[in-house]
């Protein structure tokens, strides 16, 4: 049989097999259309967030059951729908395919693919709204999800499972600190998901690109919610994302996900709130914006062994203005999460980058997750912090200070020039042990600033070559008396190379 | 003065004609009623929500077939038997479903169209996979 009688004695068959079905919809009529909002009458059975579906195959989700109507937001193009469209019940609550081919893909909140790469066959759906797991379920976070940046890693360790809000001012270098996380994550299958919520398409882009580059988009799926989609649109594209981690997260892996950010999310969740006539309340959110980002940010977990395994890490990001961390949106998610890092400005301009503010940033179970020699170099470290902090209104009296104060100035100054890093750079937790016992141990004393960042280069090169297998020890998290010597032993030999 | 759902309209009206044989004369109090609480522009909804009240109170059913050709008779009747006797039928033509027909009551369609039978079949052999030897 020739090519063409095969497709065509296949299709034969499929015609043939075609069973006439009758089926009644429910129906209701639009009577209303706004901004991504629909009003509808009719459709009397119709469930909370279920999916109707609009002329031209768009599809909307029902919000607001009331006693005549129903408020919708529209998913898609609503400049075609008119007066007195047809709109039909579907019977199903709003999901979106998950699956493993997701991964590599840049798509939008529908899980459809917008990078121009082909369809993605998938084979399952979830739900975007789902109960986060329950107690019984959980276990306390125990194991660490590096970021790869010093600063953080060292004092403000985040563990897997962790919520950890990332807040700051425009332009501190908050998307910076989650891009480098995730090229961080090479090889520690990690699995990474990015919602970028009301972004420049042409910063996805950068960023997507830069993934790319790093290899990290083998790992990696970005959801976007462009600032030229409609508000519905940001509002489900962290469920959206979220979605797609739980299933990850149910096949027992680890998964990391950075909402950026959260509060252009509850901008578009205003806007829809004020569309569809919910009562505005503090600074004319609607009543429910605590829960809408409580109940994303619960469903971030670390599941016990019994129920699976699996965790998802939440990074979520939020913009503040003129460093007011007092206003709505940020108190909110402060008191969901589980610690934050604050970045400021003045930091940033300083030229400390990331300009991580040390005294306002926590961790608040991230340090139960640290590895021991992380845990044992950390402790002398912040202690160095504080004190240089104490005394850091001194510091212009140099020559009259009493040699113990200079002294700890001094070690104040080189702790927090080892602790800045340049972009893209992550680097592995064994190496910042070594970086950081260096620094506790005086090995970098009277080092000029400048030339500070040359000479733990050289430490590293000279350890990656001649003591590799030390790293992988503390790598390892082995921490003892003949590790300790071990290190003592390379920075010495390496002081007395130069 | 409280606003009164248009809804709430229609079943006064209803209660009103219930208990009276002088339907003329209440209608045109009831509109100067209307007229004086400002909703004169409102009397379009109020008669629909009034035909939809009078319906279910009355047992009746309003039904819209429509279909590519005007129908039979005997179809006709066959499709009123399956609705029962209190059921008033308003046809449609549009010849764009190209056979079969459309039918509506209120807020339930069963579409029996040949275009929806088409357009499924196209999604099913848009879905077919084609396995060749």
């Amino acid at each position: 049989m020739s090519y063409t009688d095969q497709v065509i004695e296949s299709l034969k068959k499929n015609i043939s097999g075609f069973k006439k079905e009758v089926e009644t919809e429910e129906v209701g009529a639009v009577i209303e259309v706004g901004d991504g909002i629909a009003r509808l009458e009719g459709l009397d059975n119709c469930q909370a967030q279920e999916m109707i579906e609009f002329p031209g195959g768009v599809f909307g989700v029902a919000l607001n059951l009331e006693e005549e109507t129903v408020g919708a937001i529209i998913l898609g193009d609503y400049k075609n729908i008119k007066e007195g469209d047809l709109v039909k019940r579907t019977g199903r609550i709003m999901s979106i395919p998950v699956g493993e081919e997701m991964i590599g893909r840049v798509v939008n909140t529908l899980g459809l693919p917008v990078d121009g790469a082909g369809d993605i066959k998938t084979k399952d759906m979830y739900p975007l709204e789902r109960v986060a797991p329950g107690v019984i379920t959980r276990e306390p976070v125990n194991r660490p999800l590096q970021t790869g940046i010093k600063a953080i890693d060292a004092l403000i360790p985040v563990g897997r499972g962790q919520r950890e809000l990332i807040i700051g001012d425009r332009q501190t270098g908050k998307t910076a600190l989650t891009i480098d996380t995730i090229i961080n994550q090479k090889g520690q299958d990690v699995i990474c998901i990015y919602v970028a919520i009301g972004q420049k398409e042409s910063k996805v882009a950068r960023l997507a690109a830069k993934l790319r580059a790093a290899g990290a988009m083998e790992y990696t799926t970005i959801f976007v919610a462009g600032a030229s989609e409609p508000a519905p649109m940001s509002y489900l594209a962290p469920y959206a994302g979220v979605a797609l981690a739980e299933y990850f997260a149910d096949k027992g892996k680890d998964v990391l996900i950075i909402y950026d950010d959260l509060t252009k999310q509850a901008w578009a969740y205003r806007e829809m709130s004020l569309l569809l006539r919910r009562p505005p309340g503090r600074e004319a959110y609607p009543g429910d914006v605590f829960y809408l980002h409580s109940r994303l940010l619960e469903r971030a977990c670390n599941i016990n062994k019994e129920h699976g395994g699996g965790s998802i890490t939440a990074l979520p990001i939020i913009e503040t203005q003129a460093g007011d961390i007092s206003a709505y949106i940020p108190t909110n998610v402060i008191s969901i999460t589980d610690g934050q890092i604050f970045l400021e400005t003045d930091l940033f301009y300083r030229g400390i980058r990331p300009a991580l503010n040390v005294g306002l940033s926590v961790s608040r179970v991230g340090g139960s997750a640290q590895i021991k020699p992380m845990k044992k170099v950390a402790g002398s470290l912040k202690l160095a912090l504080a004190q240089f902090r104490e005394l850091e209104a001194f510091a212009q009296f140099s020559s009259d200070l009493d040699p113990e104060t200079k002294k700890q100035i001094d070690r104040g100054r080189l702790v927090t020039e080892i602790l800045k890093q340049p972009q893209y750079t992550p680097m592995p937790v064994a190496e910042q042990v070594a970086v950081i016992y260096a620094v506790n141990n005086g090995f970098f004393d009277g080092t000029e600033m400048k030339d500070l960042a040359d000479k733990e280069k050289n430490l590293l090169e000279f350890m990656r070559t001649a003591k590799s297998k030390l790293l992988d020890q503390i790598a390892g998290g082995e921490w003892n008396e003949k590790v300790e010597n071990g290190l003592k032993e390379v920075c010495l030999e390496f002081s007395k190379k130069k | 003065m409280p606003k009164i759902s248009t809804n709430h309209y229609a079943k006064i009206l209803y209660s009103l004609l219930e208990k009276t044989e002088e339907i003329d004369e209440v209608v045109k109090i009831f509109l100067k009623f209307l007229r004086a609480r400002h909703v004169l522009k409102k009397v379009d909804k109020i008669a629909a929500d009034y035909a939809r009240y009078a319906e279910s109170r009355e047992g009746t059913k309003q039904i819209e077939i429509t279909s590519a050709r005007p129908l039979g008779k005997e179809t006709l009747a066959n499709i009123k038997k399956q609705f029962g006797e209190k059921v008033k039928i308003m046809e449609k033509i549009d010849q764009s479903i190209l056979g079969g027909c459309v039918i509506r009551e209120k807020n339930i369609i069963v579409d029996v169209s040949l275009k929806r039978q088409t357009q499924k079949l196209k999604q099913n052999l848009l879905k077919h996979k084609i396995t060749i030897k």
